[in-house]
């Protein structure tokens, strides 16, 4: 059913680096491993994991916060330094099985449109950190999403940083209390001004002003028409004005 | 390549290749409680601890954990000492069929190792990756914050479920039961505690070689040709198989007496597929890898045919004919897709609707859900040293299985031999002769042990479901209430093969006409064929689609006379003594005999008292509860259900057992029943204990072997207390009397019938007593030497029903459509209980799955009929964090047809959650919804639209 042919841990970024250069192996990285072993892509011979390399770390710097790519999503969930409505995001990303196991890089690189967490990285203005062969390059998260893949495969995913002051809502609407979000709203009012983030309408969470989501057309699934996708959009983030308002207030 | 490991504490050196996953090295190093439930992870039956965190190793590769320690159930026992956890999972009954118990023993440990004192909410958020479709939760929350109390170095508290005193008094000469009525530790509690191997795929025969099935891309095509020669040719490919070298049998898959209802439109290997996930090859080969490669090297040509998938549309003219073959027979109408059409009265209905003060008529629908037992269907099967061919299989019928697949085997009888070990979880996918015969195919083909498990994804597209229907009801009433007529109409789905679609369709007629009294009753239903994957039998079996519609058009009824709800309920529900009058019309009980079955006992009104009670039922009407001032958007509501099912299907459901004594005065039980984690073992193990005077430990009790135990139709149909349970009281009875027999040889006593066994011993009235031990050695080894042993089996002609009333407290959210359930209450009736905490756990899980039918399970197509949503996630099933609260009251009538006055509990908790939201949704916002399940998007269209329509009155 597999094809992976070799397992590499290298013992630092640069040696991974290298792995990941080879132009005649097809190889995969391997952060906490739940999409590749779900998936098991035909195509993948080699995978480099990254638990050796250090990335787990955890770094405040003033109202910044720096989180190595390979931390688990539980260290998120329990971190006193990160945002109390991000720490629920990062709760809502699946169960606890998922979070002992699943990394917030790997969370960025699936770029699952139904997650909160990413919602919440958007509205807290994140920014990845990408090492190359070439150096390192610093990216928003739209912009590494809309990365060319070919180019992301040959770096490495290591840091994402974001901010974690100012006030945050996030509202969402669901089948069940657990289950993925059909439409999710993540807002954020820092200094710099108000964000909103949406899940459910696009082929990753969006920054999106209220404008703006009535002017779209979000993709329907069995769970969402498309019309049902936008109302709720508009609802929820109504809502979430209202909370932050509140909070602010307060 | 090799990997170092700590595992339980131990270091090892294993080999495993690059891409092997974690989970797959364990069980191949023999750590088999690290189990199956699917690929990618949602499911936790494979979680294990990775340096103290709950991880599931089938989405870890084997290398990510060099390095690293694992921890397995394996290594939590030392010695004969279970770990707390292990006890306390025992002895609150958070073990069913126990399959993904290690692994939920291990999420608790995770949390207890660093978290002495937690809260049920952490608890429940430590479950959260463990899926469990059998306990509702409830008793794994209890057993984990027990287990905590003791490692904390407290008492541990005793948990025992609401049990009501029996409402009507048991016969005068019956004596107080001493095992009966108990909450009896499940006898296989503690191998499933230990996760000790149990299941079919914890044994491993030498040689053994791995089959895979080529399944349909298409909804409906015809197959011109295969080509299998690249399959063939590759190394470690032992057999192809398909409709060019199988030969043509007809069947149907059902697991069902003898004769199989007709028509027997399946073959092993057809020269047409009929669904997305039908059949087309099946291959064996020397591992999955080669088998899955094998699978993609057949070629087949396809005619791609028009498909339809709605039933209504499926009925009509020019649609295409999914069962157009030259040998097809014995359905209604193939050219129209009409597998039966089932018309059932009971008096004049039509005369009824002209008399009657109104007539009222509503339409429902009910849409196709999945089974999902956690582990999927897995068969393995070898050819003995007797050359005879033995299954391992996971089937809730396994004598059904051995008779069906004999003749598509080409093997009498005689040589087949099914074996159906622990099961983990069946809820009626297993009532199905579904994967036997390919694998007994590939073992005639190869002569090597074969063994065949569904994916996860194949488990969903490839086995069985429940049936959709489209249900329309016509009632007539008098403006008192009363009823005067009443007719059900229903199109049931039954996808590509009819397999259940005959009974489960006349049991949706039967329970959709029996919960209410009226004089002319009228049952019409056409069974359809479409091309969606098969419906089949799941736990309800029609129940669950026919209280939806009758609970709803009952209660609009209700509010169109203006009357109360309750009341008008109330006012005709069948009570004690009333006649069962449709059963006969519809195959239960004879037709032509005068006398009908009545209802000989009920708990109802108890149930709804108890049940009304416990929900808070008067905050239905405070509009300030209703509509929280805080809280703008949201509505809430409580509704009702009222629920009857039935008890085995009468004059045909048949269970036997066997009993034999041993020298030390215990008892091997032997049965053909099959405890698909139920507890039915346990249960029967307790009435053979009861009558036989020797605590439960003292029963051996072995389920099932076609080749070891007596007959048993199997698992289904509420049946096992009931029927397999009469059938162990009568041997035991038999044994019972052997042993009185004996006693009056070894005293010299003429008249034994004085002789009372209790306490291991039998006592006579002048105070003298012999211990079974000694009964025992003196038949088998002393004087007039003979085995103490007797069979005995059991039919009924009744089929006494259980009754209950469901109750859910919802909030609905007017502005998204989104419900949530905050409570769920449900009072059953199932006669005496014979064990509080299996019979409860019965009733917590059962409504928890009837939760998911009721919100958010779903199986979706696109246009092409590819199923949408074949894993868990997409396909919802509720997790322990985000579960209502359960609660549970077991009202006890005394069933004078039943073993120690017990009737059935199984299916019963199925019924009443999907009509019982209804209600709560309707009392939340005045909105009516005729089509389940809730999803927010449903919800918000319904309120849309009735606002909408509000606005349009002048």
């Amino acid at each position: 059913m597999t094809v992976i042919q070799t397992y590499h841990r290298p013992p630092d970024v640069a040696t991974a680096l290298q792995l990941l250069a080879r132009d005649e192996l097809r190889t995969a990285v391997l952060a906490g491993g739940i999409h590749l072993n779900a998936h098991r892509p035909a195509d993948v011979e080699e995978v480099v994991d990254l638990q050796d390399l250090g990335l787990d770390e955890v770094k405040r710097q003033g109202q910044t916060l720096t989180v190595g790519a390979m931390t688990r999503l539980q260290v998120l969930v329990e971190h006193d330094d990160v945002p109390e409505v991000m720490r629920l995001c990062a709760h809502r990303a699946g169960p606890n099985t998922f979070r002992n196991q699943g990394t917030l890089g790997g969370v960025i690189v699936g770029a699952n449109p139904e997650s909160e967490l990413l919602a919440a990285l958007l509205v807290y203005e994140a920014e990845v950190t990408v090492q190359t062969l070439a150096g390192v390059r610093r990216l928003s998260l739209s912009d590494f999403w809309a990365d060319v893949p070919v180019a992301r495969q040959r770096g490495l995913l290591t840091a994402i940083s974001f901010a974690i002051d100012g006030v945050a809502a996030c509202e969402r609407v669901a089948r069940t209390p657990a289950d993925a979000p059909i439409v999710a709203v993540v807002g954020c009012r820092r200094s710099g001004g108000l964000r909103l983030a949406f899940c459910g309408l696009a082929s990753t969470p969006v920054l999106l002003t209220t404008d703006e989501v009535e002017a779209l057309t979000p993709p329907a699934d069995f769970r969402g028409s498309s019309d049902y996708r936008r109302q709720m959009a508009h609802i929820l983030s109504q809502r979430v004005l209202r909370q932050l308002d509140q909070t602010q207030g307060a | 390549m090799q990997i170092q490991i700590t595992i339980d504490g131990k270091q090892k050196t294993w080999s495993c290749q690059a891409g092997e996953s974690l989970m797959r090295l364990l069980r191949r190093q023999g750590y088999y409680s690290v189990r199956y439930g699917s690929d990618s992870g949602e499911t936790g039956a494979a979680a294990v601890l990775l340096d103290g965190k709950l991880v599931s190793a089938d989405v870890l590769l084997a290398a990510q954990a060099h390095g690293h320690s694992i921890e397995t159930v394996e290594g939590l026992a030392v010695g004969t000492h279970l770990h707390p956890l292990q006890e306390a999972f025992m002895r609150t009954g958070a073990i069913q069929s126990g399959y993904a118990t290690p692994a939920t023993i291990l999420a608790a440990k995770a949390l207890l190792d660093r978290n002495s004192h937690p809260t049920e909410a952490e608890v429940r958020d430590a479950l959260s990756g463990i899926l469990d479709r059998e306990t509702g939760y409830v008793k794994v929350v209890q057993a984990v914050l027990a287990a905590a109390a003791v490692l904390r170095g407290e008492e541990p508290t005793a948990i025992e479920p609401n049990v009501l005193p029996p409402l009507t008094l048991p016969s005068p000469e019956a004596s107080p039961t001493q095992v009966v009525g108990k909450s009896e530790i499940k006898v296989d509690a503690l191998k499933l505690a230990k996760g000790n191997p149990a299941f079919v795929d914890d044994f491993e025969i030498r040689g053994m070689i791995y089959a895979k099935v080529l399944t349909s891309p298409h909804a409906h095509a015809r197959i011109l040709d295969i080509d299998d020669s690249a399959a063939r040719a590759l190394p470690g490919v032992h057999a192809v198989l398909h409709y060019k070298n199988i030969s043509r049998r007809r069947y149907a898959s059902g697991g069902q007496t003898y004769p199989n209802p007709k028509p027997h439109d399946q073959v092993s290997f057809d020269n047409k597929v009929r669904y997305v996930g039908d059949r087309v090859a099946a291959v064996a080969a020397e591992s999955l890898e080669i088998a899955a490669e094998a699978i993609k090297r057949i070629r087949v040509a396809y005619e791609i045919l028009p498909a339809v998938f709605d039933e209504n549309d499926a009925m009509q003219e020019g649609a295409p004919v999914i069962h157009d073959e030259p040998d097809m027979e014995g359905a209604y109408d193939a050219s129209r897709n009409i597998s039966h059409f089932i018309d059932a009265e009971s008096g004049d209905v039509e005369a009824g609707f002209a008399q009657a003060d109104y007539v009222f008529e509503h339409r429902y629908r009910v849409h196709q859900v999945q089974q999902t037992p956690i582990e999927t269907h897995i068969c393995i099967g070898y050819w003995d040293a007797d050359e005879r061919l033995v299954l391992r299989t996971s089937t809730q019928v396994p004598f059904h299985v051995r008779r069906m697949v004999a003749p598509l085997l080409g093997l009498p009888v005689r040589r087949i031999r099914v074996i159906k070990p622990r099961i983990g979880g069946g809820f009626g996918a297993k009532q199905e002769m579904l994967i036997e015969d390919i694998v007994g195919h590939l073992v005639l083909a190869t002569h090597r042990p074969v063994r065949l498990e569904l994916t996860r994804e194949e488990e969903f597209m490839c086995s069985r479901s429940r049936h959709p229907q489209t249900i329309h009801y016509k009632t007539g009433v008098n403006k008192d209430g009363t009823l005067v007529a009443q007719q059900m109409t229903v199109i049931g789905n039954t996808g590509a093969y009819a397999t259940h679609g005959l009974t489960v369709q006349t049991v949706t007629g039967l329970r959709g006409l029996s919960t209410y009294n009226c004089p002319r009753k009228r049952f019409e239903c056409y069974v359809v064929y479409t091309n969606i994957p098969v419906p089949g039998a799941y736990r309800g079996y029609g129940a669950p689609q026919a209280l939806f519609a009758l609970e709803s058009h009952m209660e609009e009824i209700a509010e169109a006379l203006g009357m109360d709800v309750l009341e008008f309920k109330r006012k005709n529900w069948i009570k004690v003594g009333d006649p069962l009058d449709i059963a006969p019309q519809l195959g239960e009980g004879d037709p032509d005999l005068s006398a009908i079955s009545v209802v000989a006992s009920s708990g109802l009104a108890e149930c709804v008292a108890q049940g009304m009670n416990a929900i808070g039922w008067q905050r239905r009407n405070d509009p300030i509860w209703r509509v929280p001032p805080d809280r703008p958007h949201i509505r809430r509501g409580i509704g009702m259900a009222v629920c009857m099912h039935g008890t085995a299907i009468p004059g045909l459901d048949m269970g036997a057992a066997s009993i034999k004594i041993n020298d030390d005065g215990s008892f091997n039980l032997l049965v053909g029943a099959t405890d698909l984690g139920t507890g039915s073992d346990t249960v029967l193990a307790q009435i053979a204990a009861e009558v036989l005077g020797v605590p439960l430990e003292d029963i051996i009790v072995y389920s099932s072997d076609t080749d070891m135990t007596p007959f048993d139709t199997g698992a289904y149909a509420s049946s096992t207390t009931y029927i397999s349970g009469t059938a162990v009281k009568k041997a035991a009875e038999q044994v019972r009397e052997q042993i009185k027999e004996r006693v009056g040889l070894m005293l010299g006593l003429d008249d034994c019938r004085h002789v009372e066994l209790r306490n291991r011993h039998a006592y006579i009235s002048d105070g003298r007593s012999l211990s079974l031990a000694e009964i025992a050695l003196h038949a088998l080894h002393q004087d007039q030497q003979r085995q103490i042993m007797a069979t005995a089996s059991f039919v009924s002609p009744e089929s006494p029903p259980p009754f209950a009333g469901q109750f859910a407290e919802i909030e609905v959210d007017i502005e998204t459509g989104q419900v949530t359930v905050k409570k769920l209450v449900m009072a059953v009736d199932c006669g005496v209980v014979i064990n509080p905490i299996t019979a409860s756990g019965q009733v917590e899980g059962g409504m928890t799955q009837a939760l998911g039918y009721a919100h958010c399970e779903e199986m979706v197509y696109d246009e092409e009929g590819r199923l949408l949503n074949p894993t868990f996630g997409p396909y919802k099933i509720y997790r322990a964090d985000e579960m209502p609260e359960l609660e549970v009251f077991l009202v006890q009538t005394v069933e004078p047809t039943g073993p120690f006055g017990a009737k059935a509990v199984a299916e019963i908790p199925k019924d009443g959650v999907a009509p019982a939201m209804a209600s709560a949704i309707a009392n939340a916002t005045g909105v009516r919804i005729r089509q389940i399940p809730f999803t927010p998007e449903r919800v918000w269209q319904a309120l849309q639209a009735a606002t909408t329509a509000s606005r349009d009155i002048p």
